[in-house]
């Protein structure tokens, strides 16, 4: 999968991006990133 | 859970996990319990925890993908409070107190637990201490992202690109419109006010409600004809759809047009804004296609049912 592939799905659908081109950047220089999100369990 | 939750979220942690990205999940034990998640009781919040783990795991989401990690064990880590302290040490007083997730509620000093205060920095600390690229949360999250954006400018540490989502609307549409404010931007405000929430069961989809639930609560929900702002019908179409398939069908008898099939979610909002698609076929698609998406959540929680049983009763 290309850089604009990645980009692409990881865009879709988002309502904010801050900001695109430190994303492009980041896929451009990392087969692996990392990334997280947290959820307060709550039901 | 709910599919804002489970399906707007896991599909983007999808998305992600399909792209390259190396995601953990965490669980913020900790952060429920500041935020008196069932009455702040760890013990509760855990179980509901391992409940999550369950949940996302049913929509793909499994071990083998992303890495689940407790907050409970993170604040162990080494370093952990010495960077809470440095993070509340670059941000001012006043800043925090607009993270806080009880921003918006009415609610003098004396009303709330100092332990709120640790929240917004407990938030940037975990991205810190993850070491993550990216950050991703609903829009409701956003300034908690930008202070730690802001802070890791501040301590010369790497900053997060934050992702934010949609926060899916609840099905009762725009008609219960909270008169709290949210945020300074009217429309973020709206968002998080009307948004699907546990605390109103009513106008949320479970993942687990069967296709009986799902049909009488989609034909219930808000659906104003030819109107797409606001509309939590079209909203599931575009968000949760279309983000699962790569079409949408809806099915009519000849005389009121017959079948169509749209494979845009673009072409679908047109369609009904003109009035070509009546509310009443557009509900009955979206419930057949949620209860298709939902099959698997189904199947995975077969032999599970106590569980869910007892997090529907917390």
């Amino acid at each position: 999968m290309d850089v604009e592939e990645r980009l692409r799905i990881v865009e879709r659908n988002l309502e904010e991006v801050v900001t695109h081109k430190e994303l492009k950047q980041l896929l451009e220089c990392e087969a692996k990133p990392k990334a997280y999100w947290g959820f307060e369990p709550s039901g | 859970m709910h599919i804002g939750t489970g399906l707007v979220c896991g599909y983007k942690i999808l998305d992600m996990v399909n792209a390259g990205f190396d995601f953990t999940i965490l669980l913020a034990d900790w952060h429920a319990w500041i935020n008196n998640k069932f009455g702040g009781n760890l013990e509760t919040i855990r179980y509901c925890g391992e409940y999550f783990i369950e949940a996302f795991s049913s929509i793909g989401l499994t071990k083998d993908k992303v890495k689940y990690v407790w907050a409970s064990d993170l604040v162990k880590r080494e370093g952990y409070w010495e960077t809470v302290v440095r993070v509340a040490k670059k941000s001012n007083l006043s800043r925090v107190i607009r993270c806080l997730p009880i921003m918006g509620r009415e609610l003098k000093p004396t009303d709330v637990e100092t332990a709120y205060l640790f929240y917004p920095c407990m938030q940037v600390t975990d991205i810190f201490m993850l070491q993550v690229d990216c950050a991703c949360a609903g829009m409701d999250q956003r300034k908690a992202h930008m202070l730690a954006r802001d802070t890791a400018e501040k301590l010369s540490i790497k900053k997060p690109v934050c992702l934010h989502t949609h926060l899916l609307l609840s099905l009762a549409g725009f008609s219960a419109k909270p008169e709290t404010q949210y945020d300074e931007d009217e429309r973020l405000s709206l968002q998080i006010g009307t948004k699907m929430s546990k605390s109103k069961p009513k106008g949320c989809i479970f993942i687990h409600d069967s296709p009986e639930e799902i049909k009488s609560k989609i034909l219930d929900a808000y659906c104003p004809p030819k109107q797409a702002d606001g509309n939590p019908v079209l909203e599931i179409v575009k968000y949760v759809i279309f983000a699962k398939e790569k079409s949408f069908l809806v099915e009519r008898e000849a005389k009121y047009g017959g079948s169509v099939e749209f494979s845009s979610y673009e072409e679908l909002e047109k369609s009904y804004v003109e009035g070509k698609l009546h509310p009443l076929d557009l509900k009955n698609s979206v419930a057949e296609a949620l209860t298709r998406i939902l099959e698997p959540v189904r199947g995975y929680f077969k032999g599970k049912e106590d569980m869910v049983k007892k997090i529907s009763k917390l």
